[in-house]
């Protein structure tokens, strides 16, 4: 697991660098100011109600100025890191970082990585079927593989029931193929994104440990997500195989039921419902509304001859063959340097 | 000694210089690019900056190509085949020009050695022509005062030319192509944006290898290695 405890630690940090930072010298002058400081925030502290946060505060604290300077963006960024708000938080701390204050890079950073590690974790939970893909995938290649085997037998058999029979059953086998193949291909989108995220979050990791060699809570972080990214790597390389696996059984399969279909007699031939033939996969009631292509922007076609044509694509021609002008040889002998004369 | 050691390094700045022409002529432009830089870098001159950025164009290196024409209009501001280049290069790379600031614009107006004479001469002129007739005893006279008010004025009035010679010398140009600008200065660091070859970029700090440069749109980082100052030897 990420190792959180920084956030509270980043916390402290940012906070603590405005009063008690490492690097101030405090002089006695300072010293007396920030205890006064504190006899009076402890005063105003007692008589402040201490009572649970009420609604009205939490709307205040909500209510928060917008951050200017870069300190106010990585602590608000860090806020809404513990809020969940990832994407603002994502938002906030890249725009903290952008300002390119050197010593508060490492916070942004390392807070940063969480949260695009967060953003990860968030795309692979948005599709809790993409887990279920790979297994779905293999049952439906092992189904299709039956169903070939059927069809073989019922090709060599040539019985016209056994042909039906094995023309339904890879019909079955086939729709499977599809509803796994669209399965899949909807898991490796998922875990493409988690993939990007994390790659991301390791790289803010390890950036954090480049500008912090000491920082030991950034090199475990950037270990455990290379870790959950060698994993995802391997779920997606499963899966691509998966795919290849499941494209080719669809079309082994389409050709065995093509075969049956050619020895099927019509009146024998089981009804269909949409969608269960091949060809049926392309649309066959053409585009779907709002598919239609729309009418060209004149309305008609423009018939125009080879010869024009060609000087057209001539009008359309990039320059590549155009050379740089070569200054010197019109205002000057390039066979001279001129020299600075100061 | 030092008399001879620099007349020596111009005669082989020279020879570079022919070699790189004849180079030129022949179409080897790699072997030309290569000349022209090494003359240039032992005695840097305007015209051999100016055939080394053509010859890095023809080889298809539009950084360097810029590079070298700004460095010929920093040595040489009348230099009009070398602007007339860059215009060229800019419009056909959908390059920007670098913005500069008003005093900047003032330092490209003479060269860039050009306005420490010009403050050199004036204000020893003005300091002369103020201390001078008390010293020498000579009779006081309006125009003794009058030469060293202008001396001062012209003085004065360089100073921005100065400012601007002194910010323009951070500035620098993009060598490679999609050279990645960084968000942070570190291998592994997320990537802004690629920038183009010949891209105008300020030069704002360096740290380990890499290098804080201010583009005309954003701040990043990029490898040191990838930009090429100004004022730098070819």
């Amino acid at each position: 697991m990420v190792r959180t405890e920084r956030h509270l630690e980043v916390e402290t940090l940012t906070q603590a660098r405005l009063a008690v930072g490492r690097r101030c010298r405090f002089s006695p002058w300072r010293l007396g100011l920030l205890l006064i400081g504190f006899a009076l925030a402890g005063i105003a502290a007692q008589t402040r109600d201490t009572g649970s946060e009420t609604e009205t505060e939490t709307a205040a604290r909500d209510d928060q100025p917008p951050p200017e300077t870069p300190r106010q963006f990585i602590n608000a960024g860090t806020r809404k890191l513990h809020e969940g708000k990832l994407r603002e938080a994502e938002a906030l701390l890249e725009t903290g970082l952008a300002s390119q204050v050197e010593r508060l890079q490492p916070v942004a950073l390392f807070n940063l990585g969480h949260v695009r590690f967060g953003q990860g974790a968030e795309e692979l939970k948005k599709d809790p079927a993409a887990a279920s893909a790979g297994p779905r995938g293999r049952a439906a290649v092992a189904a299709a593989e039956a169903a070939i085997e059927d069809a073989d037998a019922a090709l060599a058999d040539d019985k016209v029931q056994r042909l039906v029979a094995a023309y339904l059953h890879g019909r079955g086998a086939r729709r499977e193929l599809r509803a796994a193949t669209r399965a899949v291909q909807k898991a490796m989108k998922t875990f493409g994104a988690a993939l990007n995220r994390w790659e991301r979050a390791s790289g803010d990791f390890k950036s954090t440990l480049e500008l912090n060699p000491a920082d030991a809570d950034a090199r475990h972080n950037a270990e455990v997500v290379d870790q959950h990214i060698a994993k995802l790597v391997d779920s997606l390389k499963e899966l691509q195989m998966c795919a290849n696996a499941l494209g080719e059984m669809k079309k082994e399969l389409g050709d065995k039921m093509q075969q049956m279909k050619g020895r099927i007699p019509a009146p024998d031939m089981p009804p269909g419902a949409p969608g269960d033939d091949e060809e049926e996969d392309e649309q066959p009631r053409g585009p779907e509304p709002g598919q239609e292509e729309g009418p060209t922007r004149e309305g008609e076609e423009m018939p125009i001859s080879p010869e024009q044509a060609g000087w057209l694509l001539d009008g359309f021609r990039l320059d590549e063959g155009r050379r740089l002008p070569m200054g010197q040889e019109t205002t000057s002998d390039p066979s001279k340097r001129d020299r600075p004369t100061w | 000694m030092l008399s001879i050691a620099g007349a020596r390094a111009v005669s082989v700045a020279e020879a570079l210089f022919q070699q790189g022409a004849r180079a030129y002529a022949e179409g080897t432009y790699p072997l030309a690019a290569e000349a022209f830089r090494e003359s240039a870098r032992l005695e840097p001159a305007a015209g051999t900056l100016q055939n080394l950025g053509n010859a890095e164009w023809q080889r298809g290196r539009a950084g360097h190509a810029v590079l070298a024409w700004e460095q010929a209009l920093w040595l040489h501001p009348f230099n009009a085949p070398a602007r007339n280049n860059l215009a060229f290069a800019r419009r056909t790379a959908y390059l920007e020009s670098p913005n500069l600031r008003w005093y900047e614009v003032i330092s490209t107006w003479l060269p860039m050695n050009a306005w420490a004479w010009i403050a050199g001469f004036s204000f020893w002129l003005s300091v002369g022509m103020g201390v001078l007739p008390g010293v020498l005893r000579w009779n006081k006279a309006s125009w003794h005062q009058l030469v060293a008010a202008l001396g001062l004025a012209v003085f004065l009035l360089s100073l921005p030319a100065h400012a601007g010679v002194n910010t323009r010398a951070r500035l620098g140009f993009i060598l490679e192509k999609d050279t990645p600008l960084r968000l942070t200065p570190t291998a592994e660091a997320q990537v802004v944006t690629r920038l183009a070859a010949g891209e105008p970029a300020r030069l704002v700090r360096e740290r380990g290898r890499y290098a804080l440069v201010r583009t005309n749109r954003q701040l990043g980082w990029i490898e040191r290695d990838t930009l090429g100052l100004l004022a730098s030897k070819p």
